[in-house]
């Protein structure tokens, strides 16, 4: 089970890179002068530049917390001259660090968050009642039983997930 | 339909650089040429250029000087015909026998009488767009084809002209003091036969307005290089001056982008150009030599400058005369909705910073592609193109000049991305090839 | 109008941000359109959050709330942009075949699911637009806010990728603007109304949380410098971030840019003349009472 999962990231990734053109980055720059991330904290993160580690030299970059610093907005990929699915590719990049064991805090917390009550954000009895007293219908502290059950038995068999607990 | 007695040794199609110095060389030798255009008068895509060699005080092989006095001499040449405003409806048979169907639309003027004194653009009612003139916009429905066109004998647009939409104005005819306007003439259709054809069709420019995060269109002080080569012409629009077309004011900045839509697999131009950095950077020279104050930004991914000469220009340019170049392209642009100055997003790659540039003016370079008609072309004859639409060789260096049919050769754009001198030399080199191909077969040996 | 919905708050409007999800539901009740709760939603499973860990496994879990969804004969409307652009991204994903499509098939199998992508996806403001429509809209407006000026924040998921979004255009979209101009207030043209608010981003961390802060500020400044009374969202997320940004911007500088933030559906919910309260606008924490006494 393992393999085949690991298998599927690394493939999709070499798919990435090859189909998606990552070798035929000239890093003209585009992506970065397109990107908010790196508009406010360009000493953090660069997206351009993250390409080129990611093509370069993989397995360093894996342990980066630049990787996780993309902020999913897709100006970059709507952009790029060479037509690179940037985003895809942090995407699939961070599939492999986890694999190879490298968890960030915050993600991991709020994964953690959904395994337990299928939600990224907490509600606690106390924002359930604030709820209510909106006029909006309470919601409980998990999503429904079943829907709880079926995350359980998909995130199972992801080794990955079952690590975290 | 017209069909010519005497038999051509050879039709040229495209009257731009390549075609006429193609022309001429055949000519010389005692060989009837026809000499096929699209447009009302020959040049191409040089008269649409501007001189810009003296003031740089470079020997450049740039547009017009080289250019005008073999446009002349094409005109008076005995032995080529040129059939402009015209257009190939269809091409048959095979080498040493190729009949060409050519469509010669009228313009409505006799050339002959024509003194080209202007009286009837002015008098025109008729305004219609004119995409070669940015500045003002706006052209006669009776208009002198360029500037620098030769010869400069006017042409009607026959669409948009109330003669002929609905009989109901003369004034151009009225007011010409040679009576050289002629609403009767026709369409005519030439039968041209010849032993050999060469392609020149040259090139067409991409239109920037696909790169949409540049506003070209929308943002009225973005324009082609193309624009801004008319404006610095002392024949364009504003007499020489470089303006602002939103308020027609001198720009106090202006940035440059290069390789727009080109060298992109997103555009489908994977190829680079070749030409744009030079004349970018003789562009944004020519801008700093006019108004030396001015700040001059050129934005660039690769800087390819070989030729002769072209680094020591190109340090000149940088260097001395202080154009600030930037390696990054630009992720967009934004306009200013009151003062419509433009401010640029950037990273520059080799500090590595994000940074905007807020300038009064931009201008592309875009890429430049081959003829759409090379299409049409390629379909009658039976010839392959490449991916980009440019003619293939059966081998780029045993037989760069020929194509995949025999008896058709090409020169100059149309083959792959050339300069201007370049284009030159090869119409010489398909010249050759053609004498060598007449020649062979005269002595029964193909 | 018989419009009906299967509501997708999403986590921030549901945990988070009430008067997103308050304002909505209101505003959509006036214009006696049903939305229906579905008890067996989640999070929509992020692809930056929850796909970055596990390609397969985030696709099946995103794909089984379409799956869920395909259990009525409605389409699904989101309130966050971000539920709606991952939606579709799912959406287009598993509409492609190979390895992953076999996959998650596989995944979903053992939940006893098979996904068929029936319903079609929404957002409130496409649904507005498309389904109901500027014209109708401006028919009901009763209390054009006239003089307001708004500056639109149209949220990156709803116009971007091109690939498959296709609301309206991601360089020049206009239809936010033309929704704001319906309601008699004017929308106005400033550079950041197709930024990013980094709500997506904000999950990883200090580094992200102090880009968060000064791009809410690059936000505020964009909306001043076009004069606007108000920043104009889509998305709960949005909301929470410029909000927050300038209270964490008074916390640390002491200064305040006081710019209210609104939802679509509170200038919408104020035109058709809706209480403030009902629409939530009590629980904002930048106080809009300078913006409704304009209204006045």
């Amino acid at each position: 089970m393992k393999t085949e999962i690991t298998s599927i990231s690394k493939e999709l990734l070499q798919k990435s890179i090859d189909a998606e053109k990552l070798r035929y980055c000239y890093g003209c720059g585009t992506c970065t002068a397109s990107c908010p991330v790196a508009k406010v904290i360009p000493e953090s993160f660069n997206p351009r530049g993250l390409l080129q580690k990611i093509f370069f030299d993989l397995s360093k970059t894996l342990a980066e917390d630049e990787l996780w610093l993309c902020a999913w907005c897709y100006s970059c990929y709507e952009r790029c001259p060479q037509g690179i699915k940037t985003t895809e590719i942090f995407l699939l990049t961070r599939n492999l660090a986890v694999e190879k064991g490298y968890f960030p805090k915050q993600p991991t917390n709020l994964v953690k968050q959904i395994l337990k009550s299928g939600r990224t954000l907490e509600v606690t009895p106390a924002r359930d009642r604030k709820r209510e007293a909106l006029g909006l219908p309470k919601i409980g502290e998990t999503v429904s039983e079943k829907a709880l059950r079926e995350i359980k038995i998909i995130t199972e068999k992801s080794p990955t997930w079952r690590v975290r607990g | 339909m017209i069909r010519l007695e005497k038999v051509s040794s050879v039709t040229v199609i495209g009257g731009g650089v390549a075609g006429i110095q193609a022309a001429l060389e055949l000519a010389n030798l005692g060989m009837l040429v026809y000499l096929v255009e699209e447009n009302p008068s020959i040049g191409g895509r040089i008269i649409e250029l501007n001189c810009s060699s003296c003031r740089l005080e470079v020997p450049m092989d740039c547009s017009i000087c080289p250019v005008i006095p073999k446009i002349v001499e094409c005109y008076h040449h005995p032995n080529i015909k040129i059939l402009t405003n015209a257009e190939i409806m269809g091409i048959s048979g095979s080498a040493g026998n190729f009949q060409i169907n050519v469509l010669k639309k009228p313009r409505f003027i006799n050339e002959d009488k024509c003194t080209a004194c202007g009286a009837c653009t002015e008098k025109c009612p008729v305004e219609i767009f004119d995409a070669f003139n940015m500045v003002k916009g706006r052209k006669k429905a009776i208009h002198f084809p360029l500037p620098q066109a030769f010869p400069q004998v006017p042409v009607i647009d026959r669409e948009n002209c109330l003669h002929f939409r609905s009989g109901t104005c003369e004034k151009c005819s009225e007011v010409c003091p040679t009576t050289a306007i002629n609403f009767n003439d026709e369409d005519m259709i030439i039968g041209v036969k010849s032993e050999a054809i060469i392609l020149a069709t040259g090139l067409s420019l991409f239109d920037p307005s696909g790169i949409r995060e540049y506003g070209y269109k929308r943002y009225k002080n973005v324009i082609t290089i193309l624009d801004l080569e008319q404006m610095t012409s002392i024949h364009g629009p504003t007499g020489g001056k470089i303006v602002r077309i939103s308020d027609k004011k001198e720009p106090k900045s202006i940035a440059f982008i290069q390789c727009v839509g080109s060298r992109s697999r997103r555009t489908n131009n994977n190829f680079c150009s070749g030409v744009c950095c030079m004349y970018t950077a003789k562009d944004a020279a020519l801008v700093k030599i006019l108004k030396p104050e001015t700040e001059v930004y050129v934005f660039y991914i690769d800087l390819r400058v070989f030729g002769k000469g072209y680094q020591e220009l190109f340090n000149k340019v940088r260097n001395s005369l202080g154009v600030k170049y930037i390696r990054g392209r630009p992720g967009g642009i934004w306009e200013d909705p009151k003062t419509r100055d433009l401010i640029i997003s950037f990273e520059n790659t080799l500090t590595q910073r994000v940074e905007k540039l807020r300038v009064d003016m931009v201008v592309l370079s875009p890429a430049l592609l081959p003829h759409p008609n090379n299409r049409k072309l390629a379909e009658f004859l039976g010839l392959e193109l490449d991916e980009h639409g440019f003619f293939k060789s059966p081998n780029p260096v045993s037989q760069p000049f020929d194509t995949t049919i025999k008896g058709v050769f090409t020169c100059g754009y149309c083959r792959g991305p050339r300069g201007i001198s370049e284009s030159a030399t090869q119409a010489s080199a398909a010249a050759g090839r053609v004498t060598e191909t007449i020649t062979l077969a005269k002595m029964g040996r193909n | 109008m018989n419009l009906e919905y299967s509501l997708f708050p999403g986590c921030v409007s549901s945990a988070r941000e009430f008067s997103c999800e308050i304002s909505a539901r209101k505003v959509f009740e006036v214009l006696n359109v049903e939305l229906y709760d579905v008890e067996d939603f989640t999070c929509c499973m992020p692809a930056c959050l929850v796909h970055s860990f596990d390609y397969a496994t985030g696709l099946a879990l995103t794909s089984r709330n379409l799956c869920v969804a395909d259990e009525f004969d409605r389409d699904i409307l989101t309130l966050c942009v971000s539920c709606y652009g991952n939606l579709w991204r799912a959406k287009k994903l598993m509409s492609e075949n190979g390895d992953l499509r076999r996959r998650v098939d596989e995944l979903l199998a053992s939940i006893g699911r098979s996904y068929q992508g029936k319903v079609g996806i929404k957002h409130s403001i496409t649904a507005l637009y498309e389904d109901i429509g500027p014209k109708n809209l401006k028919n009901q407006v009763s209390k054009p806010l006239r003089g307001i000026k708004a500056a639109p924040f149209y949220g990156c998921h709803l116009i971007r990728p091109r690939e498959y979004l296709f609301f309206d255009d991601a360089e020049f979209p206009e239809k936010l603007d033309e929704l704001i101009n319906v309601t008699g207030a004017t929308s106005v043209l400033h550079r950041e109304r197709t930024g990013c608010c980094i709500g997506c981003g904000s999950f990883f961390g200090e580094v992200a949380e102090e880009a968060a802060l000064r791009l809410s500020v690059d936000i505020l400044e964009s909306a001043l410098e076009a004069k606007a009374d108000c920043v104009v969202v889509t998305c709960p997320y949005c909301f929470l971030q410029i909000e927050m940004g300038q209270l964490l911007f008074k916390r640390r500088t002491g200064e305040s840019y006081n710019v209210p933030v609104l939802n679509y559906t509170d200038l919408l919910g104020l035109a058709l003349g809706i209480e403030p309260r009902e629409l939530g606008m009590n629980i904002h924490k930048i106080d809009p009472s300078p913006l409704l006494e304009k209204i006045k």
